[in-house]
């Protein structure tokens, strides 16, 4: 019996001893458990993804914000840019201070992650903080993002290893929990007879266990929101590859439903973009392995193309077995978009969409040498609008804005695919016709294609306008062996057209050179010729046709070169209108005037002087009624004695600045001729609106007035006109008695010409008014007898 | 004590009249950065709260602890109980704070003035910028009271914040 209780005692302590092992080791694991159960919910905090996504969420914000403020997008004033950067700042800290879990891969930490952050931050933070603007600074942009790479590439690598870290720890503790149920059941299974104790603590246990799986549910519950919420997405797939889950972000961007993605395959739903980096991947995915980065090409709700990057790493269950994929993505379509439409604006110009002038200048080099390659010739066409200022003069900017995007559309009509067409700034065009055969004459005939098309008129608004061009054509390598020198011969072709009248083309020839570098001199003599004393001022008298008193008389602007000699007004007066030079002359020769006219006193205190304004007066003095009022004042001339001669072009602009410069005239009490009245189009509309005293009837009517019946049909109809308005009349150019007599005949005013005297300079002027009174007052009866 | 309220508040009323604090209606977006803009349809007032409003209402003193500084920095601002009664705001609504880069979360009012909530514009005498979480900051007495150190209550401490919508 006692060896039989022996026994038994043996088996009873034998057990209880092992249920005392087993319980020990419950017991630890059940601690394990617990002190895992507690670390996963930190562990499955969403903060620590979050601070990650957030700062990557920043970074992105801001190059974006820099990207549109640079591109010029008006929504994102320097201010918001700067705003994105100190939010950025903000969040730099918060990647180790906000993340509970230590995130670790391949070496990299948070804190690291931080570092590199805060070291890219302090590198581009003077830049940024130092301007008020970074309009169109690409440059400042690239910059940016070059210092931010590493900071986004170091914040995707802790996406991955935070995905990474958080399913080891999770599977980890299941695996725990699973494994310490097994070890447990045992245990309880055979001593389930032995003590009641044991079943406590096991149903405890058990307790324990369920609340950390729980907890663990719950966390995963968190994290799938936040998943939900974050700018990048998660996905997971099953062993075939086939999508068993992705994070609402992802459906929002592609607009795609979740039947529409779920169970399909990752590779079918989006393919690599790049052949070498999918074939890497198809491996990859092929090996179980993780990818990292790889973009891939999608479809969006519509069928649109969404480019997506994404990340992932094998997931194994408990056996070691292989059970899918998890990983996280983005979609980088509208980056990719930004950075393209960067990049195109780079090189285009971003009013028309043509190419700018430095990629123009490339493709004209890559021509260049390919004609003198080949040994054919290419052509390069420069133009510019002629009526551009006009446009923008009278319709406004943005008028002329849309005016240079149609001349752009109509020259993508008028050219090939081959050629290139750029925008080279203001309203200068270029279009490049690569070597090929018989490129002269293609050039040409394009050269007149293009004058053909912009002759055509525009519509702006409900109006419409002319802009025409003209174009310069020089061949290479006949007429430049470089960019520079072809560019330099188009440009005197262009200049030589212009010259010629404008709406023309013209191919450049060597002695274009010539003419120009001739014009040049002629300008810097000009420059210099007032203040060496060689302009002078001389005077044309003005009689009366009914009696022959002199009225008055026309200052004429003289250039007498020392080595030239006299220069005739139609050489220098165009140059001096074209380069600006017209200004300082124009106010020299009306204070001149004014001081002469001011010293005809005695008898010839009534006389009149007239002064000519040029068009380029009207369109660039800053306040020519004011120049007016100044030489008036200045010289002491009564106004009433001022005759300002204005062309019909002039008042035909109906400018409001010229409006206002007219009145003001009158206000002074200034008198107004219309200069070479018939000659341009002449519109009766303005003569009404202009207060104005005198025609002049241009000399091309007078010169065969007596010979010519139309002629004279005209000057009498003009006559009349000026009468019904109550207009002095003033013939010019007047040179035989005969065309003075037929003038008395229709009734008009007043003759200037060479019959009458030819211009003098003041001094003589004021012997041949004393002469000329004499002699008039002696002859008056007899001429009056004459003329009537 | 009576009297004193009632002094206090046409104190505050005519004060509000001649200041930036009575922002009248304002189109959205029109508030100067720096600021935060308390509106919607419960808001009986619309105010924008800057520093000529923090100086209207009083500026009070927070010495606290917080789970993103060190040691225990003084906070100068206004509780945000303060802010709502001045923009009128009735009990049982609810407030969505919204920060500079869009992060929004969603309160009861009554439970923020419960829980002493403090609209904070210096921190150790030195405003807040934006960098440092700035120009107002949302925080809570964790030192006063430890009870409110949790997860949920540091979730409301919204920072950069820019606005207050007021349902």
């Amino acid at each position: 019996m006692s060896g039989v209780r022996k026994a038994w005692r043996v088996w009873v302590y034998g057990l209880l001893l092992l249920a005392l092992g087993a319980l020990g080791a419950d017991a630890w694991r059940g601690a394990e458990i617990v002190h895992a159960a507690s670390n996963q919910s930190r562990i499955y905090d969403a903060a620590t993804a979050w601070s990650i996504m957030q700062a990557r969420y920043e970074l992105e914000r801001f190059r974006e914000a820099l990207a549109r403020h640079v591109a010029g997008d008006p929504g994102v004033p320097y201010d918001d840019v700067r705003e994105r950067l100190d939010i950025l700042w903000s969040r730099v800290p918060l990647l180790t201070k906000e993340a509970p879990i230590a995130v670790e891969i391949d070496g990299l930490t948070l804190a690291e992650a931080q570092a590199v952050a805060e070291d890219a931050l302090e590198a581009i933070d003077p830049e940024l903080s130092g301007r008020a603007s970074a309009r169109g600074d690409l440059a400042l942009l690239e910059r940016v993002t070059a210092v931010l790479e590493p900071v986004r590439e170091r914040l995707a690598r802790c996406t991955t290893g935070f995905v990474l870290t958080r399913q080891r720890l999770f599977d980890e503790t299941r695996r725990t929990i699973l494994s310490t149920e097994r070890l447990h059941n045992t245990t309880f299974g055979g001593f389930l007879a032995v003590t009641a104790t044991l079943l406590a603590l096991a149903l405890a246990e058990a307790t324990v266990a369920r609340r950390a799986e729980a907890a663990a549910v719950a966390s995963e519950q968190r994290f799938k929101h936040f998943a939900h919420s974050a700018s990048d997405w998660l996905w997971e797939t099953d062993a075939d590859l086939k999508l068993t889950f992705v994070s609402e972000r992802w459906r929002t961007v592609s607009g795609l439903r979740e039947a529409d993605i779920l169970g399909r395959r990752l590779t079918e739903v989006a393919k690599p973009t790049e052949e070498a980096a999918g074939r890497r991947y198809a491996a990859d995915l092929a090996g179980h392995r993780p990818f990292r980065d790889v973009v891939l090409t999608g479809r969006g709700a519509a069928g649109e193309p969404r480019m997506i990057q994404v990340s992932g790493s094998p997931v194994s269950g408990p056996d070691g077995v292989f059970r899918g994929y998890r990983g996280v993505g983005a979609d980088i379509t509208d980056r990719l978009g930004q950075e393209r439409r960067i990049r195109f604006l780079a090189r285009h110009d971003s009013l028309t969409g043509l190419l700018n002038r430095a990629t123009f200048q490339e493709h004209l080099t890559l021509a260049i040498d390919a004609a003198a390659r080949d040994g054919r010739e290419a052509a390069l066409l420069l133009l510019d609008l002629d009526g551009f200022k006009e446009v923008n003069d009278t319709f406004g900017h943005d008028a002329g804005d849309a005016l240079l995007r149609e001349v752009a559309d109509r020259l993508r009509g008028v050219l090939r695919a081959s050629d290139a067409l750029a925008r080279l700034g203001g309203d200068e065009f270029a279009a490049l016709v690569p070597a090929g055969c018989e490129v002269e004459g293609n050039a040409e005939q394009l050269a007149r294609r293009i004058v053909a098309v912009l002759g055509q008129p525009f519509a702006i608004g409900e109006q419409e306008a002319r802009a025409g061009a003209s174009v310069g054509v020089a061949l290479c390598p006949s007429h430049g062996h470089d960019a520079e020198a072809l560019l330099k011969a188009a440009d005197l072709a262009l200049y030589r057209a212009k010259q010629d009248g404008r709406g023309r083309y013209r191919l450049f020839a060597p002695e274009m050179g010539d003419e120009l570098r001739h014009r040049r001199a002629l300008e810097r003599e000009l420059r210099r010729a007032a203040e060496r004393g060689q302009l002078d001022l001389h005077y044309q008298p003005i009689v009366e046709v009914a009696d022959g008193r002199l009225v008055g008389a026309e200052a004429l602007l003289r250039w007498r070169h020392p080595e030239l000699g006299p220069i005739p007004p139609s050489l220098f007066v165009p140059l001096a209108e074209e380069t600006g030079l017209i200004l300082p002359l124009g106010r020299w020769a009306l204070e001149r005037a004014c001081r002469d006219a001011a010293g005809w006193t005695g008898e010839l205190g009534g006389l009149a002087v007239s002064v000519n304004l040029s068009p380029v007066q009207f369109a660039h003095e800053d306040d020519l009624a004011g120049e007016v009022a100044k030489a008036l004042a200045a010289s002491g001339l009564a106004a009433g004695r001022l005759v300002l001669e204005i062309t019909e072009t002039v008042l035909m602009r109906d400018q409001p600045a010229v409006m206002a410069a007219v009145e003001r005239f009158r206000a002074l009490g200034v008198r107004l001729a219309i200069d070479d009245f018939g000659a341009g189009y002449s519109s009766l509309a303005y003569l009404r609106r202009f207060p104005v005293d005198k025609l002049k009837l241009d000399r091309s009517f007078v010169r065969d007035l007596e010979r010519d019946p139309e002629d004279r049909k005209i000057v009498g109809a003009m006559i009349l006109l000026g009468q019904s308005l109550g207009l002095e009349t003033v013939a010019e150019g007047v040179e035989s008695q005969a065309q003075l007599r037929c003038l008395a005949d229709l009734g008009c005013d007043q003759a200037q010409g060479y019959l009458i005297g030819r211009p003098m300079r003041n001094a003589d002027f004021l012997r041949f008014a004393a002469f000329h009174r004499r002699a008039t007052d002696a002859v008056r009866p007899g001429l009056a007898a004459a003329v009537a | 004590m009576p009297i004193r309220r009632r002094c206090l508040i046409t104190w505050l009323g005519l004060a509000g009249l001649t200041s930036p604090l009575l922002a009248g209606p304002r189109p959205a977006g029109a508030v100067a950065r720096g600021a935060v803009r308390i509106h919607g349809p419960k808001v009986a007032r619309e105010l924008v709260l800057d520093d000529a409003a923090l100086a209207v209402l009083g500026a009070e003193d927070l010495a606290t602890r917080t789970p993103w500084t060190e040691g225990v920095p003084r906070f100068g601002g206004v509780p945000l109980a303060k802010v709502l009664k001045a923009a009128g705001v009735a009990g049982g609504s609810s407030v969505r704070a919204i920060a500079l880069n869009d992060y929004a979360v969603e309160f009861s009012a009554d439970e923020a003035t419960a829980k002493s909530a403090f609209l904070a514009r210096t921190m150790d005498g030195r405003k807040l910028t934006v960098r440092d979480k700035g120009p107002f900051w949302m925080i809570f007495p964790w030192s006063e009271r430890p009870e409110l150190d949790t997860a949920s209550v540091q979730a409301l401490s919204v920072w950069q914040l820019r606005e207050l919508e007021i349902h």
